[in-house]
Parts: structure tokens; C-alpha cells; sequence
């Protein structure tokens, strides 16, 4: 898969950079947020739905497992949106404990979390809703979720 | 959230309108109190105002079918719209619960 660059994302058309406590209340703010961008491109309602979930499902990663639940001392989550021509990027990245084996991660249905009832199915949307899918990670420095899709609603309705 | 409106001996569940983890977190607790004191035998799942469920809400739904079915009960789904029923079969579930789309159909 070719690499997102960082040039993709800095050098967009419109660009929204946010940072929020990583707490669970604020995955629904995160999916607002990225609604309230994405609707300039007048994407179709499956469209909006697809990236809602794949944001919901990258915060809520952040949140669990990034920051293990905690997020008494400042932690935090950074996120990106981006907009270049039809192509909506994301970034959503957090400062945790990280990943020893992104590729593990990613399996469906692997979860280190069984007590939370995590379905271990997080990645797979993602990537089922999403274009192209990277993670980055790094034990003990934390996790960066890129995500791309190309939004056609606006088209298809003409 | 609203639990209660047990009606015989199923528990209904009325769920929110989007459904991700910090959602679920609290339906779990107030679901399993009522499925283990008061002897729930079949969990109803209503999804009438649901425009969004991300992959928290299968892990919610998978969890009570594991509780309930010991009991020998049943776990429904209803009132779910097209695009939460999709992703209910994609995930596999509708090998294991009922996917109704009205109420009508309910078999009781």
C-alpha cells in the first residue's frame, strides 16, 4: 500500500487540527466534529456513517487501549482532518502505551480486552468503511491512525 | 438509555441513537443486573432510534447472547434499519440472535 505523506495531509485544501481528553464521553464529540467537516463535502448519508464509525472506532482504540482507560493526568488524543479535492484524510493519534504487534492488532477479532466486551472487530471497520488504513506504533510512545477515503455522494446525487 | 418495560419475562432495551463504547458501558451494567436478579429469559434489543452503532455495539449484543443462552434464552434485535442490520450479518450475529424487522414478527 502506498504511504500516505505527510504532504497529503499539510498541503490540503482545508485542514482542522483538535486535541480532547481522551475520555469516553468524547467519542461522540470526535464523530461530530469530523461530521461537521465532512459535510462540506456533501457526502451521502452512507458516506457520513462510514466515517463516523471509522472515528469512533480509532478514538475509542485511543482511549481503552492507547490510555488504558486513564485519562486523569492530561492525556490526550490529536486529531487531523483534512480535506484534498474528493479526499477526506484523518489522523487520530494518542501518546499511550502502544502496540508491540500492529499486525496481531489488526486481526479480526483479536482483542487484549475481552473484559471490556471488546469485539475485536475495531481495525476491520475501520477498514471496511474506510479507503486505505495505517497504523504506526510504538511501545511505550503510542499509536497514529491514518485513514483515507475518497467521498463520491455529491456526484452520485447529480 | 431505557431499560424497564419488561413485559412477561423478557427484558427490552431501547438504544440510544448512536452506540459506541461509552454508550455501551453503561447499558451492560443496568442490562446484566436485570438479566441475573430478575431472571430476564429472553433480551430484546430495540434499535427504533438507532442511526449508529459502531463495532461496541456487536461486543454488547455478543456478551448478553453468552449470558442469556445458558439460561436458554433468546436475544433479539428489532426495529434495526438496513444499514445496522448489515453490519449485525457481517459480524456474523444473525447466526446467533434473531434480526427482526418489526416488532410484528416478534415470535411470541
Amino acid at each position: 500500500m502506498e504511504t500516505m505523506k505527510k504532504t497529503d495531509i499539510t498541503r490540503a485544501d482545508n485542514y482542522m487540527e483538535i486535541c480532547f481528553s481522551a475520555k469516553s464521553e468524547n467519542e461522540g464529540l470526535a464523530r461530530m466534529l469530523v461530521a461537521s467537516f465532512l459535510a462540506d463535502f456533501n457526502p451521502s448519508m452512507e458516506e457520513m456513517g462510514d466515517v463516523k464509525i471509522a472515528v469512533s472506532e480509532a478514538v475509542t482504540n485511543a482511549v481503552i487501549h492507547g490510555y488504558e482507560g486513564n485519562a486523569e493526568n492530561g492525556e490526550e488524543i490529536h486529531m487531523i482532518c483534512a480535506r484534498k479535492e474528493d479526499d477526506l484524510y484523518l489522523v487520530i493519534e494518542d501518546a499511550g502505551k502502544g502496540m508491540e504487534d500492529i499486525r496481531q492488532a489488526m486481526e479480526p477479532l483479536y482483542t487484549t480486552r475481552p473484559d471490556l466486551e471488546r469485539s475485536g472487530m475495531g481495525f476491520s471497520f475501520m477498514e471496511a468503511f474506510m479507503d486505505r488504513l495505517e497504523v504506526e506504533s510504538e511501545p511505550g510512545k503510542g499509536t497514529k491512525v491514518l485513514m483515507q477515503k475518497r467521498i463520491q455522494g455529491a456526484k452520485q446525487q447529480n | 438509555m431505557n431499560l424497564g418495560r419488561e413485559e412477561g419475562s423478557y427484558l427490552r432495551i431501547l438504544m440510544p441513537e448512536e452506540i459506541d463504547h461509552h454508550q455501551t458501558m453503561g447499558i451492560r451494567q443496568s442490562a446484566d443486573k436485570k438479566i441475573l436478579e430478575e431472571g430476564v429469559r429472553d433480551v430484546v434489543f430495540d434499535f427504533r432510534k438507532t442511526k449508529l452503532m459502531d463495532s461496541a455495539g456487536i461486543g454488547l449484543i455478543l456478551g448478553r447472547y453468552r449470558t442469556i443462552s445458558v439460561f436458554g434464552g433468546n436475544v433479539y434485535v428489532v426495529n434495526a434499519n438496513e444499514r445496522i442490520c448489515g453490519i449485525l450479518k457481517a459480524a456474523g450475529l444473525d447466526k446467533m440472535i434473531k434480526i427482526l424487522a418489526t416488532e410484528k414478527e416478534e415470535e411470541r
